[in-house]
């Protein structure tokens, strides 16, 4: 990363976090981020290419944290994530829709990867999105969203496909729309050892929630001791602070980047 | 895979660091970008692979020869494996050196081991790249900390002592040197400001165009052997021994240039196996520009599809579909081809294409052109090289001259985390023997465990003609693996944990691509490192192609409605146009 320079132990500077997002498309990944960042939902949210990295700060008792937000930028879609995505990722927020069963299990597959290519000490957290749409209080909310978005009409059209036998009474009991009950994908996530929340970007139900509860678990003074790399030693720590930032001696006035 | 049918502006074969830095270029120009790979991976032939995929790499590029009647051989396959010859690797501390000791390959992932190892110039068309892209945002450097020169201590002898030395890094340096002579310092000052001048046709360069650099330094200014070798080769990077004057002068000044940008060194050794690395960060780039990445799929065919048959062009209305001569790419498990206007393809990929016209002039023309070889080894060492540290004397040229015993009396030694150790040409039993260099990198580079080291040795093979083949890796590179054994803390008896020894082959000059049509065509994409200096340059120069490519492509591709990008990457906005900053408490 080019900010290492940054994580090294002053105090008052927020602690650099390296987040990254995964799940299956249109299961809201986007959307959580945009909600945790400027509080905003947008109904129709086209898939993501483009914006793919955001900071948020993140105030915690005695602490601050930046969160390093990476989006997967499309490259999930064939599964051709690079290795550099997981890089140093301290936590990652793995997101499947709560109406859409097969977006748990593309959510598990992603829990694997993580245990498989990230660091070992890396702060996962399960987040099943969208639960908006099957909770009473929200019930109103979610059928004049369905009117007001066509991209939500798409999505249930899909899942009254998926499961007929569930297309009568969904407008009484929203909770029929659900496809995963929220204690399998809490057993699941126990097992796996992951934080868990069910989280509605749209009413902003557990998003900062699921960033706090991981802010709490991330094991500051590994990060303060050297970035990441769990499995490298503190001398890592050094490599660190040796890094070179490219922006720092960039020639002035050709520095592109703002950042 | 029922996909449906999609259009792409370029499609690009191959991941590796030039290819990359195309596909960010192009997506960043608003062009739609298909980029796809083979392997698994990304990097193509400058990833950087953990130890269990470098094995499969070997593995995959030595058997083909056997199972030749095997389906399962790509195209692909089969051009990697004219391209990485006389691959062998081994474990030599295991108790079985064809097996690996299983603690050792528990670190595999640990490991990011180059296929392009390289040194980047702090300051060049790469850097520029990665900071214009914002790619520099994604990847981290360290700075090469020492250079130093093993060489004979007796000339005629090579086959007895050698000793290491460090290469002088900046003028300071040379005036804490101990053992120049105040002589010799002031002809290498001179020479010094000579190469930072800006003159424009100094005179020293007069009719010097076909001199040698070696030559050059010892006539022009009078500089002892030991002297131009160490600026030849471990300054300016040559990687023959009749390397000319003047592009050695001329990369020279550059490094010289460089040096101080960022530390006290020209050179930056970029995190996690450095070339793999910098290429996911470009593909991200891309990615986050719209561009469609497809890994580990076999390729089955590219076909040019002249012109677009009357019912498909009607079919497809959608307005992404080709309106034109286009190449349709088939893929295995996809149920539609997809489609491009542009193909550029590595040489790796050609052999996918069907039907183009002028196909032949795309192969490699290996008649006429010498075949060269970069020979490579990668070793994993368990220990680090040690020498004298910056200002102290070296070991045994002053004081015990000719003692080979002596390490008690030793002044402060230092074990760099990066360092390059090259040999300069020697006569080895009769026979000339190139440079050779030794890269070492520790755990600062990222791409290595605690106390382990890895070793990239390179030396150039020029063949006269395709005919002549290089020589065995292992048995021309394992006496410098030994020799600089001597040197690490290990000592001489200390075996590497691993070895993996192979010729890489430097693509020979293919024919010009012939464009074949109005509406489409296709580029080949040079990927193989320079043969000059390949060390230093090679990503400078897969950015400078990956340049030559798009501007290709920008000409070809602007059908008048569209305006030609002003630079390579387009200014940058205030904001930075994908990172949305938005940094609020909470
Ligand atoms: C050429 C091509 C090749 C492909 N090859 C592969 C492959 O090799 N492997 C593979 O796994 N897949 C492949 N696919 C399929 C691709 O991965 C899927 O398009 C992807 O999984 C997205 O699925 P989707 O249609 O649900 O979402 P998208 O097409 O990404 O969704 C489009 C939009 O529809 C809306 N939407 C869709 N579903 C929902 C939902 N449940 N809830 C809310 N809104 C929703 C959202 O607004 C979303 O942004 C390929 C697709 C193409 C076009
Ligand atoms: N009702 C409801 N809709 C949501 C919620 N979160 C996201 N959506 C909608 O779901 C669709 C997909 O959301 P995105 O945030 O784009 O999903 P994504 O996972 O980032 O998708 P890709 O980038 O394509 O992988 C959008 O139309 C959102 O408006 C939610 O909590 N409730
Ligand atoms: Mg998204």
């Amino acid at each position: 990363m080019a900010d290492n320079a940054e994580t090294s132990a002053v105090p008052d500077k927020p602690i650099q976090v390296k987040l990254v997002l995964l799940g299956e498309a249109a299961v809201g990944k986007s959307s959580i981020v945009l909600r945790f960042v400027s509080n905003e939902f947008q109904a129709n949210k086209e898939p993501t290419i483009g914006a793919a990295f955001l900071t948020q700060k993140c105030r915690l008792e005695d602490r601050v944290l930046r969160y390093e937000i990476w989006d997967t930028a499309g490259q999930e879609r064939f599964h051709s994530l690079a290795p550099m995505y997981y890089r140093n990722a301290q936590a990652a927020v793995v997101v499947y829709d709560v109406t859409k069963a097969t977006s748990l299990e593309k959510a598990k597959s992603w829990v694997k990867e993580l245990q498989r290519q990230a660091n070992p000490n890396i702060v996962i957290a399960l987040a099943g999105n969208k639960v908006d749409l099957v909770t009473a209080s929200s019930a109103a909310g979610a059928s004049g969203a369905a009117a007001s978005n066509g991209d939500d009409d798409e999505d249930e059209a899909d899942d009254a496909t998926a499961t007929p036998g569930e297309d009568a009474g969904e407008a009484e009991n929203p909770e029929g729309l659900r496809q995963v009950p929220k204690d399998e994908a809490q057993a699941y996530a126990t097992e796996a050892g992951l934080l868990f929340f069910e989280t509605s970007a749209k009413t902003g139900e557990g998003i900062v929630e699921i960033f706090t509860e991981i802010a709490k678990k991330i094991p500051i003074d590994h990060i303060l001791n050297g970035r990441g790399g769990a499995s490298r030693s503190a001398a890592a720590g050094a490599a660190a602070a040796d890094a070179v930032n490219l922006q720092n001696n960039a020639p002035k006035g050709k520095s592109p980047c703002s950042c | 895979m029922d996909n449906p049918p999609e259009h792409w502006d370029i499609a690009i074969f191959g991941t590796g660091l030039s290819e990359s830095i195309l596909a960010a270029a192009l997506a960043k120009a608003g062009k739609k970008v298909l980029h796809l790979d083979e392997n698994d991976y990304y990097g193509g032939d400058s990833a950087s692979l953990t130890l269990l995929e470098l094995i499969t790499w070997a593995d995959e590029r030595s058997k083909p020869t056997q199972q030749k009647a095997d389906q399962t051989s790509s195209a692909y396959l089969l051009a990697q494996c004219k391209s990485f010859i006389d691959i062998q690797y081994g474990f030599p501390s295991s108790s079985d050196e064809a097996t690996p000791d299983p603690d050792f390959m528990k670190d595999s992932r640990i490991y990011a081991i180059s296929l392009l190892p390289c040194l980047v110039p702090a300051s060049g068309p790469i850097i520029t790249s990665l900071i214009a892209s914002g790619v520099s945002r994604y990847g981290g450097f360290c700075l090469l900390n020492s250079v130093a020169m093993c060489t004979p201590l007796d000339d005629k002898r090579p086959e007895d002592e050698w000793e290491l030395k460090r290469v002088p890094s900046s003028k300071e340096d040379v005036f804490k040197d101990r053992s120049l002579s105040l002589l010799d310092k002031r002809k290498l000052m001179k020479f010094l400001m000579f190469a930072a001048s800006d003159a424009e046709n100094p005179p020293e360069l007069e009719g010097q165009e076909e001199t040698a650099f070696l030559d050059f330094l010892e006539r022009k200014f009078s500089l002892p052997k030991s002297i131009a070798s160490a600026i030849s080769f471990a300054t300016a990077h040559c990687s023959h021994i009749a390397d000319k004057a003047v592009p050695a002068l001329q990369r020279l000044q550059r490094y010289l240039r460089a040096n101080g940008r960022y530390g006290n060194s020209p050179f930056l050794i970029g995190h996690y196996g450095g070339a793999g690395e910098i290429s996911q960060g470009f593909c991200r780039t891309a990615a986050v520009q719209g561009a469609t990445y497809i890994l580990g799929r076999k390729i089955e065919a590219i076909n040019h599809v002249p012109e677009v048959p009357a019912a498909t062009a009607a079919k497809t209305e959608s307005g992404d579909a080709p309106k034109g001569p286009h190449f349709s790419i088939r893929l295995d498990g996809f149920a539609n081809p997809v489609t491009a206007d542009v193909v550029v393809s590595t040489d790796s990929y050609l052999g996918y294409l069907n039907s183009v016209e002028n196909r032949a002039s795309l192969e490699p023309n290996s008649m006429t052109n010498g075949a060269h070889y970069l020979i490579r080894g990668i070793a994993v060492l368990g220990s680090p090289i040690k020498f004298a540290s910056a200002g102290a004397n070296t070991t045994a040229t002053q004081e015990e001259a000719g003692s080979s015993a002596g390490s008690e009396t030793n002044p402060p030694e230092e074990a760099p985390g990066t360092c390059l150790v090259v040999f300069p040409p020697v006569t080895f039993e009769g026979k000339a023997m190139e440079p050779v260099s030794a890269l070492v990198m520790g755990e600062v580079s990222l791409s290595c465990p605690t106390g382990r080291y890895v070793v990239y040795l390179t030396t150039l093979f020029k063949g006269d003609d395709s005919a002549t083949s290089p020589p065995n890796p292992s048995e021309l590179l394992q006496p410098y693996l030994d020799r600089l054994l001597r040197f690490t803390s290990g000592g001489a008896d200390s075996k590497p944990l691993f070895v993996c020894y192979y010729n890489q082959r430097l693509s020979s000059a293919l024919g010009p691509i012939s464009s074949t049509g109005s509406g489409s065509t296709i580029l080949r994409l040079n990927s193989a490192p320079p043969m000059d200096a390949p060390l230093t340059e090679a990503a400078d120069g897969a950015t400078t192609e990956a340049e030559r490519i798009f501007w290709e492509i920008m000409k070809f591709k602007t059908d008048g409605d569209q305006d030609i990008p002003e630079g390579f990457w387009p200014q940058v906005e205030q904001d930075g146009d994908d990172s949305t900053g938005v940094d609020e408490e909470w």
